[in-house]
């Protein structure tokens, strides 16, 4: 399956976005995501299913003012 | 003392994070200036480099309240989602509220603005208005 991670395409064999995000290297990583523009809260992860071409956006703290 | 919402502060000083040479030259500032609060964004994170965990981590090891913002955002419905993504990665429900009506400028949208503030304080968070001096938009 393609999703779009963070702008760029990416092949994942998981639909799960927790699994997702694991096969993705973000495993233990403090993050947190939007599929195709809404939020996803952590504890929606587990159950929430990715489809191809989804456009999925993981975001970090990061220096900013 | 400087009252915001619930939050008495020492400090009126809320400093930046952005285009420190280091962490270390952070570090010291935030300490030198008895800063209180800082200002965070979220980004990007990229599987391969990480840069924002190692960030995350030497912030909360300065033990400072974070004022995250919705930076790079254009639209009501991009801060509105950004300002969850920072209350569930910030754990605060402060937000400092960017829509951007004019990118050169930086100038903010305030029609955008107002409807973003509304939404976002009727589900608890508190708001911190990027916005110009127009008292009546304030």
């Amino acid at each position: 399956m393609k999703i779009l991670v963070n702008g760029a395409w990416r092949d994942t064999r998981s639909a799960e976005l927790t699994r997702a995000l694991e096969e993705l290297g973000y495993g233990s990583a403090v993050v947190s995501t939007a599929v195709n523009g809404e939020f996803v809260p952590l504890a929606q992860r587990a159950e929430t299913r990715l489809a191809d071409g989804d456009r999925l956006e993981v975001l970090a703290p990061m220096q900013g003012g | 003392m400087l009252q915001i919402y619930q939050t008495q502060l020492r400090s009126r000083l809320m400093l930046g994070t952005a285009r420190y040479p280091s962490p270390a030259i952070l570090a010291e500032a935030v300490r030198a200036a008895r800063a209180e609060v800082v200002t965070v964004s979220l980004r990007r994170e990229s599987a391969g480099e990480r840069a924002g965990q190692a960030f995350w981590s030497l912030i909360r090891e300065l033990g400072v309240r974070v004022l995250p913002n919705t930076a790079g955002c254009h639209s009501m419905k991009e801060a509105v989602t950004t300002a969850h993504m920072a209350r569930e990665v910030f754990g605060t429900p402060w937000i400092k509220l960017e829509v951007i009506g004019e990118d050169d400028t930086l100038q903010p949208d305030v029609f955008g603005l107002v409807d973003a503030a509304r939404s976002l304080c009727a589900e608890g968070f508190e708001v911190f208005p990027y916005t110009t001096e127009d008292l009546v938009v304030a």
